[in-house]
């Protein structure tokens, strides 16, 4: 029952009452609704993570399954032909040889931020505007850290640049990376020094240590391929004339005559006329200078004869165990043999005599009758006797011209051996010889007389090789950057090798045989006490970090115009001159195209080029360059591009061109050299349209930080799958 | 009791007005964190489906499912999701050549035999024969273990690098379809168990002069030298030889055979060389060079000993991570479903079309093709491949686009999933992309990257031959598997 005093008592709310209820109510919905705004931007936020997530795991994708050195280039010591530079070349000047300090290494930050690693330098002028939490983003830049953004194109795996018909979420677009942490020690992927294939076939000729040769086509045209380690592409196509073996007696072989030091480029016009005996006399060409066929039974026979001369001329010097079947082939040897000759120290030199040997008995399976072949041919002594030094002679069949081989007084002798060669030798030859091989490169694996094997297929072999950068300039290497023209002085660390076992006879794998040339300088070295590689570490003391951050850069007004970032040079496959070349510039880039002007060959050079290569502008669109044919106005929103994805000559990306001979920014003059560098800027989002957003440069924007991932850098390059 | 006393007008006026506003501002504040909550819901939905996305991707990395359903599809009734399990038996070689290559000089329909698809089973695959011999089996398990008579895929068998069989004993400097220069390697190593060497009643005598051109690559016992020229000595005498190793180039082969070249360079080890001994196919230079005088016997056709590549784009002995720089190599198909592109459809089953994704998926179309790309030509393949209606037609033969969600609200956007897989540049892609149209713009945006996950061949070890999922992790259970020759 209702109180009626108790009803009769009560008030009702009075207008105070009911004005402060309705404030509390106010603010409590002016909370709630304040409070929104965050809860959409918390939402960004995580969309902003799942971007950045599948950008980093796209990342490590490209970092550890990609091949882990360049498709593009290799760096092998290539010796000048003319003598000077390979007497010269062992005393301690890395910066003879292409792999720049910073052009092949197996880092994080070097493989990433390249035109395929996936992520692009943001412009400076750009990157300094922009704000963050604790300033981190300017203090990284104060450290010489760059900052970049993604590559939006899509990610397919592929080289295939302008892939852009479904827009990325221009969220994406927004986001910018840094690396934070100190660059870290890895093992560099090449010895300057090391002048010598690491890979070769077995059996295989004596020139190119296992090129290829066609037989189609016209060997000037087609010049060997060196191996160096079956993780990279072959090696392009080397100047021929660096090709240079300074062993003589190689070069008898190869030849069977005198030459001149050169090869066959240098040779006239029929690059084997003169060539009498050897591989070049058998295996070259089509023709021969006169219309003659080279692959004659006697030619193959000449090769043989050579071949073996060379064998002897090695096993003079350091002979085989006694009563082993190397040489001639009467049977397969026991695997005690191999053994035992596959831990001599000079295993190699013999090894090689046997594997030019094997190649030039081969060759006779294929110009010779089976029946005649499994009766014998012999290499008569008339075929071996002339092989040795007297009296020079008219150009004949089987003449060497003494003054250039060489010989030793050892080879003077002649043997009086006429070795024949059945079907069945000549397999236990090869037999021998692959066996041998596989034995020697694993009982003597430090050992660099001894090329690996190609035929046999292992993942890898990485030798700890790190650069000493402990000890200030004192310890450096120094000397002069160019031979001819003098003009700077060059310096580098000093290598460290980390393995279990010295390395043996570095830098003599082509040349170690006739001991005129020497190994790598041992003072070359740096103090074994500084090595790393090999140095316990806590998972921490490797790891960078990759943040990222959120910032709408490219609503600047100059987001597509600013200059590219400044462009590594200390990644290029540069060298400097050889000694005697005399070219007027002071680099040259010794890979294929390469015309010692230091120009750039797209094609083969991306990895190194500005990693906006694909994007840039050919001409100055805010009409401001002095050269008139390089600068035009274009309004916002034109296009730059007809057809994204096709050439266009109306085009004035740089992607446009696919022809490396005529891209704008290959030449050595000024302006396209501007266009190199990325001065013109760069159709940065890939949309063919010339953007200028509507925030002006005087504009900061802040940064707001998406995620932060860590990234184990790891010590030894290498591939997932 | 105390009167009460009615609100006065004013006090009305100012309560109503007090009123009104509280509603207004309720109203608007109300409409506004609708609008912001519907704003965040949209986004947290996307968000969570684009994460879903995400990692529906990953796991299609990992499982395949995709390519081969172990489980069965039942919107797939002809396949039941496992179309990419098929192999073709048929016989007829209806596949065309480019790049110079002609197979037996350029006669269509030849006999070849089965080919398989990436999740084919070894089990159907045993009565495979080689390319360029109908008659011999190159992956039919036989011999004794460890042997190199040895045949078939021994799942426990790891490719040692000290074991001989392993090794490649061929010639590497010379190219496919050479003139021997450099010996006739066949003496060591070759698919065949016996080969015949330069026999000449093999010789053809209807080649033509003019198609062939003057020189045909002549891979007989030759001594120009000779004052008659083509000597007719040959290399046959005794008759076939056997050689000394046969059973890497069987293994290459037949893995090739089976599951084409994505499978080949997965199967086998890091930096093999994809070159193999014994072949009979026909190169033809492109520009004949100079100087060379016609062919008096007007015929060379020996088979046996030429070598061959495996991969495509070279015809020079490459590796997975040398020599493939440019191409794309056996790019996974699109499955269930098998694709018609003649007709623009899908078809299921498809006799035509099985042939056609097997020609694919073995790189024999050709940059025509689209799939084989055996053009060995960077500047070419970028043309071409950049060219987005190439490359759109491309991925229509390896893109498999499903849903995130088959049944989904109405409100909730289009969320697809797709993996593209094939091998290039050395590198294995695993190109993922995650698609959804914006509900509110309209716009149709993506994201993708690439990851890394399970192989093939852990793909086939992870399924039954019957279908299913495979124990293999148990120590006492393993399941056969896809990769199991005999139950």
């Amino acid at each position: 029952m209702v109180n009626s005093n108790s009803l009769g008592n009560r008030h009702g709310l009075t207008l105070f009452e009911i004005a402060i209820s309705a404030t509390i109510l106010a603010l409590a919905f002016t909370v709630v609704v304040s409070l929104l705004p965050r809860v959409i931007r918390a939402q960004e936020q995580a969309r902003y993570q799942v971007y950045a997530s599948a950008k980093v795991m796209d990342l490590m994708e490209s970092f550890y399954c990609n091949p882990i050195t360049s498709v593009d280039v290799d760096f092998e010591m290539v010796p000048k032909p003319s003598g000077g530079e390979v007497s010269t070349r062992l005393s301690g000047r890395p910066w003879k040889t292409i792999g720049a300090y910073n052009a092949m290494h197996f880092d994080l930050e070097n493989r990433l931020g390249s035109v395929y690693g996936g992520l692009l330098p943001l412009p400076p002028v750009i990157a300094r505007r922009l704000d963050s939490d604790n300033d981190e983003i300017q203090r990284l830049l104060d450290r010489g850290g760059v900052l970049y953004y993604g590559n939006p194109l899509p990610t397919k795996g592929i080289q295939i640049d302008m892939l852009a018909e479904i827009p990325a979420p221009t969220e994406t677009r927004k986001l910018v990376y840094g690396f934070i942490g100190h660059a870290q020690q890895g093992t560099i992927p090449s010895l300057p020094w090391k002048a010598g294939p690491t890979y070769t076939s077995y059996p295989s000729p004596p020139i190119g240590e296992g090129g290829q040769w066609c037989d189609s086509e016209d060997p000037r045209d087609e010049p060997p391929i060196i191996l160096t380690d079956p993780f990279s592409s072959p090696l392009r196509r080397v100047t021929a004339s660096r090709l240079y073996p300074a062993d003589p007696g190689i070069l008898a072989t190869i030849w069977g005559s005198s030459g001149n030091g050169t090869l066959w480029n240098q040779r006239g016009v029929s690059w084997d006329r003169n060539a009498d005996a050897g591989f070049m006399a058998y295996a070259g060409g089509l023709t021969h200078g006169d219309g003659s066929y080279p692959q004659t039974a006697e030619r193959a026979k000449r090769y043989v004869a050579t071949a073996y001369w060379y064998a002897e001329y090695i096993a003079q010097s350091t002979p085989w165990a006694p009563a082993t079947p190397w040489l001639t082939g009467s049977r397969l040897a026991t695997d005690a043999e191999i053994l035992q000759e596959a831990q001599s120290a000079t295993v190699g030199k013999r090894l090689r005599s046997l594997r030019y040997l094997a190649h030039a008995l081969m060759c006779m399976t294929r110009v010779f009758d089976r029946a005649t072949l499994v009766a014998g041919v012999a290499i008569a002594p008339p075929l071996v006797a002339p092989l040795l030094p007297g009296p020079a002679s008219p150009r004949g069949l089987y003449s060497f011209d003494p003054t250039f081989i060489n010989v030793t007084e050892d080879v003077k002798t002649p043997t009086g051996l006429a070795p024949r060669f059945t079907e069945a030798t000549i397999l236990n030859i090869h037999q021998n010889l692959i066996r041998l091989a596989m034995r020697a490169v694993t009982e003597r694996p430090h050992d660099w007389s001894i090329p690996k094997p190609i035929n046999r297929a292992v993942m890898s072999d990485i030798p700890l090789f790190e650069w000493g950068a402990q000890g200030g300039a004192a310890s450096l290497i120094s000397g002069m950057a160019s031979g001819d023209y003098p003009l700077m002085t060059a310096r580098q660390w000093r290598p460290l090798h980390a393995g279990p076992m010295p390395i043996e006879n570095i830098g003599r794998n082509r040349t170690n045989s006739s001991g005129t040339t020497s190994p790598m300088d041992a003072s070359a070295w740096g103090n074994p006490v500084n090595v790393t590689l090999t140095s316990r570490f806590n998972p921490d003391e490797r790891c960078r970090q990759i943040v990222a951050w959120a910032v709408d850069w490219q609503s600047y007004e100059d987001s597509e115009t600013a200059p590219s970032a400044p462009v590594d040079a200390s990644r290029y496959p540069f060298q400097t001159h050889l000694d005697g070349e005399s070219n007027g510039a002071l680099y040259s880039a010794c890979v294929e195209g390469s015309d010692g002007q230091g120009k750039f060959r797209d094609n083969s050079q991306k990895q190194f080029r500005n990693p906006e290569l694909r994007m840039l502008f050919t001409r100055d669109v805010n009409n401001q360059d002095p050269d008139p044919a390089f600068r035009q106005f274009l309004a916002t929103g034109s296009r730059v591009s007809i057809v994204i994805g096709g050439a266009s000559s109306a085009s004035i990306v740089l992607q446009a061109n696919t022809n490396p001979d005529q891209l704008p920014d290959d030449k050595t003059n000024l302006t396209p050299r501007k266009v190199f560098a990325g001065l013109y800027g760069a159709d940065r989002n890939v949309n063919g349209v010339l953007d200028r957003g509507p925030v002006p440069a005087s504009t900061r924007l802040r940064a707001s930080l998406v995620a932060r991932f860590n990234v184990y850098n790891p010590r030894l390059p290498l591939t997932m799958r | 009791m105390k009167p009460r006393l009615a609100f006065t007008l004013i006090e009305l006026i100012i309560s109503i007005g007090l009123g009104s506003i509280i509603i207004l501002t309720a109203f608007a504040s109300f409409r506004s964190v609708a609008a912001a909550i519907a704003t965040a819901d949209r986004l947290g939905r996307e968000n969570t489906l684009m994460r879903q996305g995400v990692l529906a991707a990953y796991e299609e990395i990992d499982f395949w499912q995709m390519q081969d359903n172990p489980n069965g599809d039942p919107a797939d009734p002809i396949l039941n999701g496992q179309g990419l399990r098929q192999f073709d038996n048929s016989g007829v070689r209806n596949v065309f050549f480019d790049n110079n290559y002609i197979p037996n000089n350029g006669k269509a329909g030849t006999a070849y035999s089965m080919r398989g698809l990436p999740f084919t089973p070894f089990q159907s695959m045993a009565a495979v024969t080689d390319l360029h011999d109908s008659g011999l089996r190159i992956f039919q398990r036989a011999g004794a273990a460890g042997s190199d008579t040895e045949r078939g895929w021994d799942p426990n068998y790891h490719w040692k690098a000290s074991d001989q069989r392993t090794w490649f004993q061929g010639d590497w400097g010379s190219p496919e379809n050479g003139d021997l220069r450099f010996g006739r390697y066949s003496l060591i190593t070759n698919v065949r168990p016996s080969v015949t060497l330069g026999d000449p009643t093999r010789i053809s005598a209807t080649r033509d002069p003019v198609s062939d051109g003057p020189y045909g690559l002549d891979m007989r016992w030759v001594d120009y030298s000779s004052s008659s020229g083509f000597n007719t000595g040959n290399y046959n005498i005794g008759g076939p030889v056997p050689p000394l190793h046969t059973w890497r180039e069987n293994q290459l082969r037949g893995i090739q055979a089976c599951l084409g070249n994505y499978g080949l360079m997965e199967y086998a080890p890091a930096n093999t060389l994809f070159t193999s001994q014994g072949g009979d196919w026909w190169y033809k230079p492109p520009v004949p060079p100079g100087n060379i005088p016609a062919d008096p016997t007007n015929a060379t056709k020996v088979v046996d000993e030429s070598m061959v590549q495996l991969l495509p784009g070279s015809i020079w002995p490459s590796m997975r991570y040398r020599g493939q720089k440019t191409e794309i190599s056996g790019p996974i198909p699109r499955s269930p479903y098998i694709y018609y592109e003649n007709a623009g459809i899908i078809t299921k089953g498809n006799d035509r079309g099985l042939n056609d994704v097997i020609m694919d998926h073995h790189g024999y179309h050709g940059r025509s093709g689209l799939m084989g790309f055996g053009i060995g030509d960077f500047a070419g393949t970028q043309q071409y491949l950049g060219q987005v209606k190439n490359w759109r037609r491309f991925e229509n033969k390896i893109n498999v686009r499903e849903p995130l969600m088959v049944r989904k609200p109405a409100q909730f956007p289009d969320v697809t999933v797709s993996v593209e897989r094939y091998h290039t540049d050395g590198h294995f892609a695993t190109a993922c992309a995650v698609r959804w149209v914006n509900l509110q713009t309209g716009q149709l945006v993506e994201v993708h990257f690439n990851g890394f996950g399970t192989t093939l061949r852990g793909a086939r070890q992870q399924r039954k031959p019957g279908g299913g999922w495979a124990k293999w992790d148990s120590s006492t259970t393993r399941d056969l598997n896809l990769d199991d020759m005999t139950p």
